[in-house]
This record gives structure tokens, sequence and C-alpha cells, in this order.
């Protein structure tokens, strides 16, 4: 009870804080905002799959920027999917004119200056899953929606891929928890693949499905009933293909390790690349840049006022009559 | 140094111009607000230090209005359309429930310092470009500014000095007009005051443009240099030549697919020959110029601190000092380079020579012809 209670004065506090540097910004004399701390995630994020049934998991591919793949887990509850990689521990950075773009995972690409959004031949591309499900192209931005928990985030970096061939996360989902049905996901979150024939955008994902191993491709017919039957988590409708699934991947479990389907993988991702990128796996999500000091905002306000002062002197003397002009 | 220099002379209205697009370049590379701020700071400066007395210089208070107001609108804007919700939230507003077409937008919801802050970083930018636009036209005469145009434009810009001075001439000669009904004792019913008034200012404004185009015609307007068949040819061929060779190139280079020697070099060699074309077509119009404005050493000084400001903050490129990010949230920093470059544009403000002052109303020295031409149109 006390505790809550702290924990919401805090909230209180911080909110009053960012309040009051955001009304000193409009002003223009300091934009200070640093020195919020940072929402911090309620747990501590977990590398591998989640075990807890409500966590989100997060997968980042790096492609061929050279940071192999990693799964992480955001423990719940998860707001948006900008929040699951907040929690599971991952830095990013959104571009400036547009906060809903994702332009840098861990500060990677180092070349895209994150001012407007990524160019259409370099960028993060968004995807979604079921636990043992096949990879879907989001239809949202990561901040503009909500992940179901139990559901699978992915991130994977498109180079020079075409509007049908970006690449999925190199790796498959992870199957679901023993026992535990997958939370399939709503249905106007991604073009899930129908069956054998999937529609041209994604393209992508089919592939995966055939290949990413026995769990995956039993999962995959599953997760579009479950999702456009019952639209909500309800296991009526998915009940025997979910069930199924839930009982193969047993031993699948400990495939699902970041090098797992390299055999199997996405075509568009070579494997030789993965190779590389499982040998350079050594990247720190959490690495971020430089939070720089609020001495040259000081710095700069007060030039700014200097300058501004000087003007206002200036206006000032102009208008008041010259010495002798006067009648 | 000189005496000469310190003497009241506006300075050459290019001058001025070249600096405010250079301070305009510098303020559209950068997001930073603590450059963008000093960018609007250094404008104030200098507009407040060198503005002449003409009433197309007083307008400058209304610039800075208007770039408030855009970054008041940007951030209300943002507050009620902040599309993410992740980051610092603020406070929350009340959410509009949209329908399932209009996924991806959020109407109300919570309000991020990020948003807010990216809202008012571009705001700032923005406002900081409408600033050096608005320093540019309160420093610069328009109309000294339209006597520099190229020869081949000169027609063009003799229309649009005279489309100028309609406006204040309509003004003129509605008021005439109504002083002449008031002295004949008329007083014009609401119902006739097209006919009453609109008419005579009518014909008044025609028989203006007549005795405009006799002077001006005695005055050798419109009369052409004798120029060779072959000369007419070839400036024909360049400026249709170059003003193809300007649209392929910009096809060019804003199409991604396009091949690279489509781009910048065909919209250069375009320019040229559009720059040839129009060099030639000015032989055809002979001009003496009436008080020819000298272009000295505070003409270069101004001109060179504003291709400065510009020159560092597009060659810095597009780092995180010049755009502090807002995810994760930072500090802006303030770049040496940049900012001292911003300061040295400041200069302008004491090495450009002191602006004609009006002399007060008493003063019985003698007008200079600016001064007169301002006052004039201050009466209308």
């Amino acid at each position: 009870m006390t505790r809550a209670r702290r924990r919401t004065a805090a909230a209180a506090a911080r909110a009053r804080a960012a309040l009051v540097a955001v009304a000193v910004a409009a002003l223009g004399v300091s934009p200070a905002v640093p020195g919020l701390p940072a929402p911090a995630p309620a747990a501590a994020a977990t590398d591998g799959p989640c075990t807890d049934p409500d966590g989100v998991t997060v997968v980042v591919d790096f492609q061929q920027l050279g940071g192999g793949v990693h799964v992480r887990c955001a423990p719940p509850p998860v707001t948006s999917g900008f929040d699951a990689l907040q929690r599971a521990g991952i830095s990013y950075r959104t571009a400036l004119t547009q906060p809903g773009f994702l332009c840098r995972i861990a500060d990677r690409p180092e070349d895209d200056p994150c001012v407007t959004t990524s160019p259409a031949d370099a960028y993060w591309s968004y995807w979604l899953a079921p636990r043992g499900g096949t990879w879907c192209y989001s239809n949202f931005g990561a901040g503009n929606r909500v992940p179901p928990p139990g559901t699978v985030e992915g991130w994977s970096f498109a180079l020079d891929a075409a509007a049908t061939s970006v690449p999925p996360p190199s790796v498959a989902p992870p199957p679901p928890l023993p026992g535990v049905p997958p939370t399939p996901l709503p249905a106007r979150d991604c073009t899930t693949p129908t069956s054998s024939a999937p529609p041209p955008t994604t393209g992508p994902a089919a592939p995966d499905a055939g290949g990413a191993g026995a769990a995956g491709g039993g999962a995959a017919p599953a997760a579009p009933g479950t999702a456009s039957g019952g639209g909500g988590p309800g296991p009526a409708p998915g009940t025997p293909g979910t069930t199924t699934a839930g009982a193969t991947p047993a031993p699948a479990t400990t495939t699902t390790a970041p090098t797992a389907p390299g055999g199997t993988g996405a075509p568009a991702a070579p494997g030789d690349s993965r190779a590389r990128d499982a040998a350079a796996a050594t990247v720190d999500l959490g690495e971020t840049g430089d939070t720089g000091s609020p001495v040259a905002v000081a710095a700069g306000a007060g030039l700014v006022a200097t300058l501004g002062a000087a003007a206002l002197v200036a206006a000032r003397a102009r208008r008041r009559p010259a010495p002798g002009a006067g009648p | 140094m000189s005496r000469a220099r310190r003497l009241p002379r506006p300075l050459h209205p290019v001058a001025w111009w070249v600096w405010a697009l250079g301070l305009a370049v510098a303020a559209s590379r950068t997001t930073n607000p603590l450059l963008t701020g000093l960018v609007i700071a250094v404008a104030a400066v200098v507009v407040a230090r060198r503005r002449p007395d003409a009433p197309w210089a007083a307008g400058f208070r209304m610039f800075l209005v208007l770039g408030l107001t855009v970054v008041a609108i940007r951030v209300v804007l943002r507050a009620l359309l902040d599309g993410s919700a992740d980051g610092h939230v603020l406070f929350t507003l009340p959410e509009v429930p949209l329908p399932e077409a209009a996924a991806g937008i959020r109407l109300g919801g919570p309000v991020t310092a990020e948003g807010l802050l990216a809202a008012l970083y571009d705001g700032l930018r923005l406002a900081a470009l409408i600033v050096c636009f608005g320093a540019a036209s309160s420093l610069a005469d328009p109309k000294r500014l339209l006597k520099h145009l190229p020869g081949a434009l000169h027609e063009l810009g003799v229309a649009a000095t005279v489309a100028v001075a309609v406006a204040p001439q309509v003004v003129v000669s509605a008021g005439r007009v109504r002083r002449a009904h008031r002295l004949r004792g008329a007083t014009v019913h609401r119902r006739h005051v097209l006919r009453a008034l609109a008419f005579p200012v009518l014909e008044d404004a025609l028989e203006r443009s007549v005795a405009l185009a006799a002077a001006m015609d005695a005055r050798g307007y419109g009369r052409r240099a004798a120029v060779p068949a072959s000369w007419r040819r070839a400036t024909a061929v360049c400026t249709l030549a170059g003003l193809a060779g300007i649209c392929v190139g910009t096809y060019g280079t804003l199409d991604a697919t396009a091949p690279r020697a489509l781009g910048l070099p065909v919209l250069a060699a375009g320019a040229a020959l559009a720059a040839a074309g129009l060099l030639l077509a000015g032989r055809r119009v002979r001009r003496s110029i009436y008080r020819p404005e000298p272009w000295l050493a505070p003409e270069w000084g101004v001109a060179a601190c504003g291709v400065l400001a510009a020159a560092v903050l597009v060659t810095s490129g597009a780092t995180d000092a010049l755009h502090p990010p807002l995810q994760p949230l930072t500090w802006p920093s303030l770049p040496p380079g940049p900012t001292v470059a911003l300061l040295v544009a400041a200069a302008p403000g004491w090495i450009a020579p002191p602006p004609e002052r009006t002399p007060a109303p008493a003063d019985t020295a003698p007008a200079t012809p600016a001064g007169r031409r301002a006052r004039e149109v201050a009466a209308a």
C-alpha cells in the first residue's frame, strides 16, 4: 500500500519535472529534459524467449549490419512496440521529425542521421508473430500498437530490399510455452498469410512458414484460424490447432537459439551472412549515444538571451527621438 | 575605416539578400534549438541596428509574431495528434475514438515530452527561416532590388515596379474622388457607391497609366538595341535548351532510379545555358543607371558573413550536434564551429554602414529621395 503510494508520488514528481522542463523549453530558455528518469522497466529484461506467458518476446536481427540475431524478453505489461524494446533493454532511436519511426537499434546503422524517416533501401522493418507462428509484416507502427501479451515482435534490418522481399528476422518465432496456448495476433495487426496462397505483400513470410521447422510449420495454419475466427484470445476456434502446436514444440525448444534455423532460414538472408552475424553477436543492445550535458544548453541559452537583449536595446534606442530633433 | 564608410547610406540590397539567404540555409541545416534560436537572435540584432526608417522596413515584428505562431501551432497540433505513446508522458488528453480506417492516427491521448520537443525543434527551424526572410525584406528596399534584375528580365522588373505602385495609387485616387464629392456637397448614397466611387477611380487609374506610359516612352523605355538575327537565334536556342536541361536535371536529381549522369551534371549544364541565354538576351536592353549603387567593402563583408554561416553548417553534415536526438532524450549541444559562424553572421549589425534616418517632421534638413518616397507612401 505505502509502496504503491510512494510509487504514484514518484510518478507525479516525474511528470511535474517533465512538465516544467517542456514549459521552460517552450519559452526558449532551455530545453531541459534529460534530467528526467527514463520510464524504468518494472522487472529486469531476460535473454532468450519469454518464459512468462504474458511477456513479449523481442527478436532483433541486424542482418547485414553485422550485429547478429538477438532474442530477448520484455516483461509485462508492455504498452507499445517501442515499450517492448525498452523493457527488453534494447536501446533504439526514432527519427527527429517522425517520432513514430524507428531509425536505429543499439545505435545502428550509424550512418542514418535520424532526422527524417530512413531511406527506403536501408531501414528497420517491423514484424509480428504469435509464438510458434510465422512472421508477418506489421500494418502498424511500433508506437501505434499494443502487443498482445505472449506474442513475438521482430525487428529486421532491410538493406536494398525490394518492397516484396523484405527479409523477416532470420530466426523463427519461438515456440509456444509448454501447456500454454499461444496468443493469436489481432486480425488487423498484420496481413497473415492465408493457408498456402499468401498475398503478395506478405511474400517473405510465406516461405519461412514452410522452412521454419516442424513446430513452426504445424502452428502456422492454426494462427490465422484463431485470429480471424475469434478476434480475441478466445481459444475456441483454434483449440485443436494450437494444442497440437503446443504439444509438438516441446522437443524443439532447444533449437530456437539465434543460430538454430541456419539450414532452413528465410530465402532473403543468405546463410553465410548469418554465420558471420553469429560470430559478431557481441553487440551491446543497450548501447546509446552520448546524452550531452546541460552546460551547453545554459551557454547557448545565455548567448541567445544576450543577443536578444542587444536587439531590444537597439530597437528601444532608435525609437527614442534623436537629441535635438524634436520641436 | 575611412570616414566615407561610416556615412549613412543604404547597403546594396543584393548584399542583404545574400546574407539573409545564407542565414536561412544555415537554419535549414539544423534542428538544434540553440542554433535555430541563435539564427533568430542574430537576425533580430542586425535588423534592430541597421533597419532603415522606411515603411516597408517596419514589418520585422510581424515576421517574429508569425514565427512564434508557427511554433505554437506545431506544438498544439503535435499535442493533439501525437502519434506515438512511448516516451515520457507529460499529461493525457481525452482521446477521441476514431474508426478503424484511421489506423495510425490518434486524436488526443497521452502527450509525451519527446513529441512536444520534436514539434518545438521543427517549429523553431521554420520560424528561423521565416525570420530570415523577414530580416531581408526589412533591410533591403524591394524597389531598389528590382533595379538589379538582369537586363533580360528588365521588362518584368518594370511590370513588377508598376504593379507594386498600383495599390498606394488607388488609395490616393479614392481619397481624391471622395474629397471632390465632399467639396461639391454631394453625399454618396450607399447604393450608388460603386458608380460614384469605383468608376472615377478606374478612370483615374487609366489616365494615370496612359500618362505613365507616355512618360516612360519619352524616356526611351521599350526601345530595343539593334541585335543581329544570329544573336537572337543563339539567345532562343540557349534559353530553350537551358530550360529543358533544368527540367531534365531536376527530374534526374529527384528520381532515385534515374541514372546519376541525368541528375546534377544536366542540371548544372542547363543552368549555365540558361544563364548564357539571359546574358545574350540582356544585350537587347541598353540601360543607363540612375544613382548607381556601389558594391564596396561593407557589401562584401555582409555577403561573406551569410555565406560563411551557410558553408559551415552545410559542410558540418547531419551530425547529432546539429540534430539532437530525442529518443533517447539528450541535451542539445552547442557545436563550436556552427556557433562561431552564426555569431560572425551578426557582424553586419556593425560592419554595414548605418541606415539613413528620416529626419523628424520639424527638421528642415533636405530629405533624401528615399526618405521622401517613403513619406509619400506613408501618407498614402
